[in-house]
């Protein structure tokens, strides 16, 4: 079962690229959060485990190039290396999406990024689709209507 | 507006060719000893397309260079930079950096929108671990220290000059806080072909001759600028 | 300065980028004020939108935005629908008030011609919905179940469905149809609505607590009539015949094999008399799915792991439980870390239950003793501890020992955790020679002493006194006493303060067994603890050992100039700003003065030293037939080796010369200053409570801000009588600490007391009860802490 609390993009630099709270912390526990859960990964060592704890929760993050991915999971319900997969799954399909996807293709496209996270994961972090090219297909089709409504509108 | 600028800093010891290789690896520009300032550097990405003025300075000891640096004459300076790159060649790296981070620290009054690279030019390196723990140390003053003669290894990590490209790459250039790219800015744009671009451009001309208020037209004129251009990246 | 001033003057002659700057700094007031403009396109305001979304991410301000969401959405246009449910998702949250304006809009577009529109709405309905919204708009999401041939629209309408069933429970009546309409109606090929499908029965049985209907045991009769279908689906899917699109390195679709275990795993848990009927099915696919899965990639583990959490989840099955304990051994020995880490978490769930499975793993479990992650190295050591039984003890404290010699400045959490286990392990062993345990105990004061707490030291100090065989008592002490007189070669650091401490003790205890030696001379035994006493002036634990080494090894030499020179040590205390140093250096130099007969009476040497094991300490990992009975033998108040001696002081001479204040040690209530300074002396802080340890094996029940409740089952003869402990431990300085627990009506608890009502942050109090009655073990406990009230349940596994 995936629960997922919440999922992050943080830059090599610290910065965070992508937050996405699938739980409702306050505005306090956001920013705590944020800063210590980024802390706490960037500083791991390349040989540690990808996965630790924190708080009242766990912590699960693979590096992809200069990206962190990051995922905030329940302590009992979630499966932690199913949760990598998640992640994994989430890159791959962002990496066919844009084509070799970088991080300045998140920080400038941001808003695909979700659009491709959502068709993922929905409500309380519960994964919902698998399938790459499905999430893809959902994707592309969006992004076609908005092209030609934009135009249409311009043009009416 | 004026380009943005950027100071590169050569330890004077480092030879010319070496000073040639980079400025040509990472921004494709020659190399003139004579000439301080290289002028009108493009940068061009998938997103954006900027330039800047790179100011190439050399240093004997680091330490006097930093202290003139921080000198209340260079405010202005330090003021407009967007980023620094500091190269060197020394093999006790510590002292450098140390260095560097107290120039960040205590000379600039805000460094949170300016990028800073320290480039470790010495083939007798750090390992790529050992880089990695320092750099954590360095998050909070925006400075990462690169070697220049990493290789790429199996992790998809840029390393060497890819890195400082990568890091000029993301840097949030004033300008383009302002021209991200709304959603309809789409990766796939083949659906559209040429033909109905014409027929559509057309259209929109015809549509821009019947706007009689003079605003009115201006803004249609820009949406339709940015709309079209879109079509087309 | 040459270039610099030229860039200076390039600077000048430009026009300066600050403005810019300040812009951009500035850019969320700015979209703050325009957006307030009523006249803005709709082009505009999503621009707007888009930028204040970038700023979101940035971590700036927003909240301000979150009305033109609303706005967007109320769009005609896809493009401003997108973005303003984009931006709904991210700023808003399901406590705003401002949901309901969202209601009528979220009402229209679940019902939108365009299914992209709808499959929106869903995800702002999925991340959003209050007890309300799911009120109102539950029959949107019915109406989507009932008419939708889309696959995109139902597998998140049940996804929907899950969600507003945790809203609002009374709904799963309404929903509950539809899973086994839609598992059986829709083709088996889109993996999606299985998924989905999955999460509306999970939400179910997971909500069906707070269901107050009665029609409840209808719902669940039909929902448990699909578990043969899921099993089927399961094993389909493991073996590789299901849909080959969803293969993921080498594996199918791990994502739906994990929902679908977790589905089964929720119905043993939540109601398992219903899963009895297919208790084989059970067995075979999971057994099927343990035994085939390979584990050559992150993927196929993922699905092995999750197949051994819903093995343990099944009550009283020994044997599966063991091919449980098989595959995470396989995966203890894979190369990838964050398998390892996975498994060997598991394996100290069971470890309590099965610990001879565990313990036939061990040698994978060594090697990751020496991992070069510390979080795999502290499980590691755990389960080490989980698994020792009298056979394997040698060799697995031995590899502990290799750990210990290699340990390093970071890893002193875990040094301080192994030297406090084997001392317990060590308390219960009293089968195992003492010389070997003495001798391992030594090792580890060698090589990591520098970071062991005083309390272990006193223990190592009663093993060394209570050891019988005199011989080898004589050999460890001169041992332990060359190692710390050698001064070419530092075996031992400095820092090693331990050592420092065992070795002045050792003279002062054993002095006349080794002054036969010629290694050793009545001046360099003095000599030592003349150094030790100035190079640790400041630490008044060193000190006190010094002083009372001094006292007793001035009756075992017989050099008049040695003996003066220990007098001083003592007298150069007397002004001590530590009282209690103070005191006890009056103290000493009053015996020091008396006739060599009394003296000597006073400090005869320690009597066998009996120190309490705690009770709970009685872990049975360490084989049962072999654990000392709880409270065998209290008969001191332990683990204080000053008390005892200055208990002692007293009996010999009752009619000492009244210098010896004997009220401070017989009569504490005749004087009350000299009673506080008594608890002075004998309370030093490192000294005083014997710290209650929880046991390796204990489970985490609860967890708040204040204390995490741990809690074993004791393990009992019979199943009508059983024995649970609760370990309290403080994260924060608890002042007021009370405790009331229920059990099922079917039983009766009988309670023992709480060991303490106040602790201080790491603190640990206990509770024991006893339990008698069939059936599991559930608790419902309410705890009051500083008069803050928190309740929680519990549902121990059922152990055989």
């Amino acid at each position: 079962m995936s629960q997922i609390k919440y999922m992050l993009l943080t830059s090599r630099q610290g910065k965070t690229r992508l937050i996405r709270w699938y739980e409702p912390f306050d505005a306090k526990q956001k920013s705590k959060i944020l800063r210590e859960v980024a802390a706490n990964v960037l500083s791991r060592k390349s040989k540690m485990c990808n996965i630790l704890e924190y708080q009242d929760h766990k912590v699960v993050y693979k590096k992809y190039a200069s990206l962190y991915f990051i995922a905030g999971i329940d302590l009992e319900v979630d499966n932690e290396l199913l949760t990598l997969e998640i992640i994994h799954r989430f890159v791959e399909t962002m990496d066919r999406y844009f084509g070799n996807v970088c991080e300045l293709d998140i920080i400038f496209n941001f808003s695909k990024a979700y659009s491709i996270l959502d068709e993922m994961i929905m409500c309380d972090g519960s994964i919902i689709e698998t399938r790459k090219d499905e999430v893809i297909r959902i994707v592309e089709a969006m992004d076609a209507i908005e092209s030609n409504d934009d135009l249409d509108r311009v043009l009416s | 507006m004026d380009n943005y600028k950027v100071l590169l800093l050569f330890p004077e010891s480092l030879k010319i060719h070496n000073r040639v290789a980079f400025l040509s690896t990472v921004f494709q520009e020659q190399y003139d000893e004579k000439e301080s300032i290289v002028r009108d550097v493009r940068w061009r990405t998938k997103y954006y397309d900027i330039k800047f003025d790179i100011y190439v300075d050399t240093y004997d000891a680091f330490e006097e260079w930093a202290v003139n640096f921080a000198a209340d004459e260079c405010k202005e300076l330090r003021d407009v930079l967007s980023g620094m790159i500091f190269v060197f060649e020394d093999k006790n790296h510590e002292p450098v950096i140390d260095c560097i981070k107290g120039i960040i620290d205590e000379t600039f009054e805000d460094f949170t929108n300016k990028f800073f690279i320290g480039c470790l030019f010495n083939e007798s390196t750090i390992i790529e671990d050992d880089l990695y723990e320092l750099n954590n140390d360095l998050i909070i003053q925006n400075l990462e220290i690169v070697n220049w003669f990493d290789k790429a290894g199996p992790s998809m990590d840029r390393v060497g000059s890819e890195r400082i490209k990568e890091i000029i790459d993301v840097h949030p250039w004033p300008c383009n806080a302002q021209t991200i790219k709304s959603s309809q800015e789409h990766v796939d744009s083949k659906s559209n072909d040429l033909g109905s671009f014409i027929a559509k451009l057309e259209k929109a001309k015809q549509k821009y001759q019947t706007i009689n208020n003079n605003t009115e037209a201006e803004e249609f004129l820009e949406s339709m600028i940015e709309e079209l251009s879109d079509m087309i990246v | 300065m040459g270039s610099l001033r030229n860039f200076i003057k390039d600077v000048r002659a430009s026009r300066t980028l600050a403005e810019e700057r300040a812009i951009v700094t500035k850019e969320s007031a700015r979209i703050r004020t325009r957006l307030k403009d009523d006249h803005i396109s709709s082009e505009r305001r999503k621009k707007y939108i888009q930028k204040l979304l970038y700023l979101y991410i940035l971590g700036e301000k927003t909240h301000f935005a979150q009305v033109e969401c609303i706005n967007l959405i109320a769009s005609e246009e896809f493009p401003d629908k997108r973005i303003g449910y984009l931006a709904a998702i991210l700023l808003l949250d399901e406590n705003q008030e401002l949901l309901t304006l969202l209601t009528n809009l979220l009402n229209n577009d679940l019902n939108h011609p365009s299914r992209y529109v709808v499959s929106l709405a869903m995800n702002a309905l999925g991340a959003l919905t209050s007890p309300e919204l799911a009120r109102d708009l539950y029959v949107d999401i019915k109406n989507i179940l009932d008419h939708s041939q889309d696959t995109l629209l139902i597998k998140k309408a049940l996804a929907c469905a899950a969600k507003l069933i945790s809203r609002d429970p009374s709904l799963l009546e309404i929903f509950a149809p539809y899973a086994s309409k839609i598992l059986f109606d829709k083709e088996m090929d889109n993996h999606g609505i299985i998924i989905g499908t999955n999460k509306l029965i999970q939400s179910i049985l997971i909500h069906s607590k707070s269901y107050e209907f009665d029609n409840l045991p209808e719902i669940i009769d039909k929902l448990s009539a699909l578990i043969p279908d899921m099993l089927a689906t399961l094993q389909h899917v493991n073996s590789g015949l299901s849909n080959l699109r969803y293969n993921v390195e080498g594996c199918l679709d791990p994502f739906l094999q994990v929902e679908l275990m977790t589905t089964l795993r929720l119905f043993l848990q939540h109601f398992p008399e219903k899963t009895e009927p297919y208790k084989n099915n059970y067995l075979d696919t999971l057994t099927h799915v343990a035994t085939y899965t390979p584990t050559s990639s992150n993927s196929c583990t993922s699905v092995l792991y999750e197949a051994v959490r819903t093995i343990f989840s099944f009550q009283a099955e020994h044997s599966l439980r063991v091919l449980g304990i098989n595959v995470l051994g396989t995966l203890v020995a894979q190369k990838d870390c964050n398998t390892k880490y996975v498994s060997l978490n598991a394996l100290l769930d069971v470890v309590s239950i099965e610990p001879q499975a565990v313990q036939r793993h061990r040698k994978f479990i060594s090697r990751c003793i020496f991992d070069p992650d510390v979080s795999i190295r502290k499980r590691a050591l755990e389960l080490t501890f989980g698994i020792l039984n009298p056979t394997n003890l040698k060799e697995l404290i031995s590899e502990i020992l290799v750990f210990l010699e290699k340990a390093e400045e970071n890893d002193r959490g875990l040094i301080l955790y192994c030297a406090d286990q084997l001392i317990m392990v060590f308390d219960m062993q009293e089968n195992i020679d003492d010389s070997w345990k003495l001798d391992v105990i030594v090792k580890i004061l060698k090589s990591v002493g520098q970071y062991i707490s005083v309390e272990k030291v006193t223990d190592a100090l009663i093993m060394i006194n209570n050891t019988s065989n005199l011989d080898h008592k004589k050999q460890v002490v001169s041992d332990i006493v060359n190692v710390a007189l050698e001064k070419t070669t530092s075996q031992v650091l400095d820092e090693n303060l331990a050592w420092r401490i065992v070795s002045v003790w050792c003279i002062g205890e054993y002095a006349d067994l080794i002054l036969g030696d010629s290694k050793f001379s009545e001046t360099s035994l003095t000599d030592y603890l003349y150094k030790s006493d100035s190079l640790h002036r400041d630490n008044s634990v060193v000190v006190s050992y010094v002083l009372m080494a001094a006292l007793k090894l001035s009756t075992k030499i017989d050099t008049k100039t040695l003996i003066k020179k220990l007098r001083e040590i003592i007298k150069s205390h007397t002004e001590n700003t530590n009282v209690m140093i103070q005191t006890k250096a009056v103290q000493y130099g009053i015996i020091f003065n008396e006739p060599p007969a009394v003296k000597t009476a006073l400090l005869e040497p320690m009597p066998i030293f009996e120190k309490k094991i705690p009770e709970t300490s009685a872990a049975k990992t360490i084989s049962q037939k072999y654990s000392a009975p709880a409270a065998k033998k209290v008969k001191k108040k332990e683990n204080d080796l000053l008390l005892d001696l200055l208990g002692d002081l007293s009996l010999p001479e009752p009619t000492t010369p009244s210098k010896i204040p004997d009220d401070l040690l017989a009569n504490p209530k005749s004087s009350a200053t000299l009673q506080q300074q008594n608890q002075n002396i004998l309370n030093t802080p490192t000294f005083t409570r014997n710290p209650i340890e929880i046991p390796p094996n204990s489970i985490s029940v609860h967890s708040s801000d204040t204390v995490e409740v741990f809690g074993r089952v004791e393990l009992t003869n019979s199943d009508q009588n059983r024995e649970i402990t609760l370990f309290l431990k403080a994260k924060k300085d608890i002042k007021t600490l009370q405790i009331l627990i229920a059990v099922p009506k079917s039983q009766r608890a009988e309670f023992g007391p709480l060991s303490s009502h106040m602790l201080s942050s790491g603190e640990v109090a206990r509770q024991s009860l006893k339990i008698y009655g069939p059936g599991s073990i559930k608790l419902r406990v309410k705890l009051n802490i500083n008069s803050i009230a928190d309740q929680f349940d519990y549902k121990f596994e059922n152990r055989t």
